[in-house]
């Protein structure tokens, strides 16, 4: 047996000689990048190995212990972002708030960790008397329990066996299980955006802990994602709203349930655990997924003055939405706080603490729609703008998501067009970040004017000899009509959130960028463009998948969770549509910068 | 044409909202009647519509030259009152109940503004009713138009069309109808009498519909 190290993703694997690194690879998990099949054709499994020189996984053979230090290819799928980057400072703390939450919910954690793990000694039922298995349990546990016909069904007998030890998984005041022996447990995240869903498994609790000393940080085992599959029922949420309501919630709420329970199974198979070791799940998604994933009537969401059906955050039954893992395994749902403004801003507010700056500090969510919110100390304001799908690519004549192939940085060199694609091949079309660059680079070079007229339609980036299938990539006038459009949206998003806070846009001192495009574009063409501000310049920091991070976070504190819910409560929300001034300030940005 | 008008032609067309207010202001001070001027940005807005139609200019390029005619005409309104001005008709125009969107509807105003009606414009999410209760407040109304942008709010466009195909005062007017989600089948099967593809046509279809 060989030892195989990957250093990057802190992993080891055993292999035999002769096996076949990109299969091993697979196996391991990693989801190399290999479009030709892995037959050395196409160059996109290539990792460095330990002594700096690169090969290509799927021509290597093992014959050793092998480190590898880089894996070089993400396949397309993998530019659904995972990570998030959530600058240092002043981050969430927990707000205090009223406990008059009345019928509402069963009583959560209301500190410390959301999962616990306790040994309880259940002393025997001394002859003569008969005081239940239960009642003996709950007296080890040391603190109220509720009752638990499960656990108290196989608690009596367990202890007996094991010299009187068990160890109970404990949810709040809720038993969710006992074992005769200290295990790992589980949670899962999910980020279920309207094109791509992110999945995280968390160990929360690390077998033995109770023991240790120092206590394990709760960490990310494995992450997975995959399309909506939602999408065959529309692309935006509006079509999928209607959908809904002419052919009822079942189909396309089983969908998505069918989704999460592959990603949980894939997960926990990734993680060599049992789904049965998955206590909790949360989920952070816009106002319409949240309400699709639930079945929740989606009519007031796409009715003026288009509301959610329900905005408070819920611990349901996992089980009661197809979802197999634990029997009893809870389903946090994330708060939302408009319509448009859902559990997955909730999150990223969650992840980067944003009500508690001191200065003025702009979030934006770049997707189908530009989800905003401006705020400090506690004062938050959100908005939602129709930006479009056109940084996705869609309704741009050569548009493409961020994936390989995709030109994403564009440079005019004096009489050329540079182009930076995705993957280092050959390019096929253009998507957000690249658009971005193309039409600073426009406005810079005088190609184009301010009102967005380019000089010469269409325009040639890559001809058709050297792209990656033969036709031309071009840009055409009418995809500037579109880029302006979805510019203006979020800028006039921008301006109208800093008016009603009645702050000037120089007094935002940090702009994050949440979400894949937030991640890819470059700040100077954004402002270039006007898409953000100019003033803005400098003060932009993409902060990766915030959504994702908050759901994470509400998994691990039960304080975090009380502060999803305060958060979602205080912050305001801005119909920009309602606003008189909208129009003008939209027909204003529809113009580029001079 | 004289010169100056030409050239406020030019700016109405390019959407220099700055500047045409001052322009209109010049060329009143150098002598064009008033209602040339309005005739001449109307007949500068009836390119950029054409130009809209023919895919050759797009949304953004209407909005901004409309605002442009927007802010000239606010010029030239006091004056135009005066003299009574160029009225073909008024149009009630709003977005329907259930839905909030309303830049397509308001570009439909404008183009129609621009072709010499007076726009009572009933904003977003207009219930029904308003609709009625407004022509009966302005029983000149020549058109009443109404828009849903959303596939969600086409039902209301139905309910809305419904309720003015009920008023006994339905033979006097027209109903126009548009959106991004509406068909003429659909405009067709509402009862509506008109739908047009794009703004530049409806303020065509609404002459043609008085004339």
């Amino acid at each position: 047996m060989n030892t195989i190290t990957f250093t990057n993703e802190n992993k080891t694997i055993q292999a035999e000689n002769g096996e076949n690194l990109l299969i091993l690879m697979r196996r391991a998990g990693f989801k190399p990048d290999a479009p030709c099949g892995g037959n050395g054709k196409c160059g996109k499994c290539k990792v460095t190995l330990g002594d700096g020189s690169t090969v290509l996984a799927c021509q290597t053979k093992i014959e050793g212990d092998l480190t590898i230090t880089d894996i070089h290819g993400t396949p397309q799928d993998a530019q659904i972002l995972m990570d998030a980057s959530i600058p240092a400072g002043k981050k969430a703390a927990a707000v205090p708030r009223d406990n008059e939450i009345g019928e509402a919910q069963e009583k959560i954690p209301v500190s410390g960790p959301m999962l616990r793990e306790k040994k309880v000694t259940v002393r025997p039922c001394p002859n003569g008397e008969s005081i239940s298995d239960w009642t003996r349990f709950a007296e080890g546990v040391g603190e109220p329990v509720k009752v638990d016909p499960r656990v108290s069904s196989k608690v009596g007998r367990m202890a007996r066996g094991n010299g009187g030890t068990v160890y109970a998984v404990l949810f709040g005041n809720e038993v969710m299980d006992v074992y005769p022996e200290s295990r790992d447990c589980y949670a899962a995240a999910f980020d279920i955006g309207t094109t791509t869903v992110a999945g995280y498994l968390l160990r929360l609790i690390r077998a033995g802990e109770e023991e240790d000393s120092e206590k394990t940080e709760p960490c990310v085992v494995t992450t997975d994602s995959c399309m909506n599959p939602q999408a065959q029922y529309g692309a935006d949420v509006i079509n999928r709203a209607n959908y809904a309501l002419e052919n009822g919630m079942e189909e396309i709420s089983a969908c998505i349930h069918a989704a999460i329970q592959k990603l949980l199974d894939s997960m926990a198979d990734k993680a060599g655990i049992s789904t049965e070791d998955i206590f909790l799940i949360s989920v952070a998604g816009n106002t319409c997924m949240h309400h699709l994933f639930l079945g929740i009537d989606v009519d007031s969401l796409v009715h003026a003055p288009y509301n959610p059906a329900v905005s408070d955050p819920m611990i349901l039954r996992a089980s009661d939405y197809e979802l197999k893992a634990h029997e009893k395994t809870r389903l946090l749902m994330i708060p939302n706080i408009a319509g448009f403004v859902g559990a997955d801003t909730v999150a990223c507010l969650v992840a980067t603490g944003l009500a508690e700056q001191e200065d003025w500090t702009l979030l934006i969510d770049i997707g189908t729609n530009g989800e905003m919110v401006l705020g400090r100390n506690h004062k938050m304001l959100a908005c939602s703008t129709a930006a479009g799908p056109s940084f996705e690519g869609a309704g741009i004549s050569c548009g493409m998501r961020g994936s390989a192939g995709a030109i994403s940085k564009v440079v005019w060199a004096d009489d050329h067009w540079e182009c930076g694609v995705i993957g280092d091949g050959k390019a096929r079309g253009i998507c957000g970040s690249g658009l971005l660059d193309l039409a600073a680079e426009l406005l810079r070079s005088g190609q184009m004017d301010e009102y967005g007229e380019l000089d010469e339609s269409p325009l040639v980036l890559t001809d058709g000899e050297h792209s990656e299938n033969g036709k031309p990539v071009t840009f055409e006038q009418k995809d500037v009509r579109q880029l302006q459009l979805a510019k203006a949206a979020i800028a006039s998003g921008i301006h109208l959130l800093a008016k009603k806070q009645g702050i000037g846009i120089d007094e935002i001192r940090t702009v994050w960028l949440a979400g894949a495009f937030g991640s890819f574009l470059s700040p100077e063409s954004a402002c270039r463009i006007g898409l953000i501000p100019e003033e803005l310049n400098g003060r932009i920091t993409a902060v990766g998948n915030a959504a994702g991070e908050g759901a994470k976070m509400v998994l691990t504190d039960a304080q975090m969770w009380e502060y999803a819910e305060s958060i979602s409560k205080e912050s305001g929300f801005l119909e920009l549509a309602a606003m008189p001034e909208f129009q003008d300030r939209f027909v204003d940005e529809l113009m580029f910068p001079e | 044409m004289s010169a100056i008008l030409e050239e406020l032609a030019g700016l109405v067309a390019a959407g220099k909202a700055k500047i045409v207010p001052g322009k209109v202001q010049e060329a009143l001070d150098a002598g064009e009647a008033p209602i040339d001027t309005l005739n001449c940005m109307i007949g500068a807005m009836d390119v950029v519509g054409e130009r809209f139609k023919n895919n050759e200019i797009f949304v953004p390029e209407m909005l901004i030259a409309a605002r442009a005619m927007k802010k000239g005409v606010e010029v030239l309104k006091p004056m135009l009152a005066e003299e009574g001005g160029v009225n073909a008709g008024k149009v009630i125009i709003g977005t329907v109940a259930g839905d909030l969107h309303d830049i397509g509807k308001n570009l439909v105003s404008m183009m129609i503004e621009s072709a010499g009606f007076e726009v009572i414009d009933l904003g977003v999410d207009v219930p029904a009713e308003k609709f009625v209760e407004t022509y009966r407040a302005n029983p000149d109304t020549k058109i009443i138009a109404c828009s849903a942008l959303l596939t969600t709010t086409m039902p209301s466009l139905r309910d809305t069309v419904a309720l003015i195909n009920e008023q006994d005062f339905r033979k006097d007017i027209k109903v126009m109808v548009g959106g991004a989600p509406i068909t003429a089948e659909f405009a067709a099967e509402i009862g509506a009498d008109a739908y047009t593809e794009d703004a530049a046509s409806a303020a065509a279809k609404a002459k043609e519909l008085v004339a």
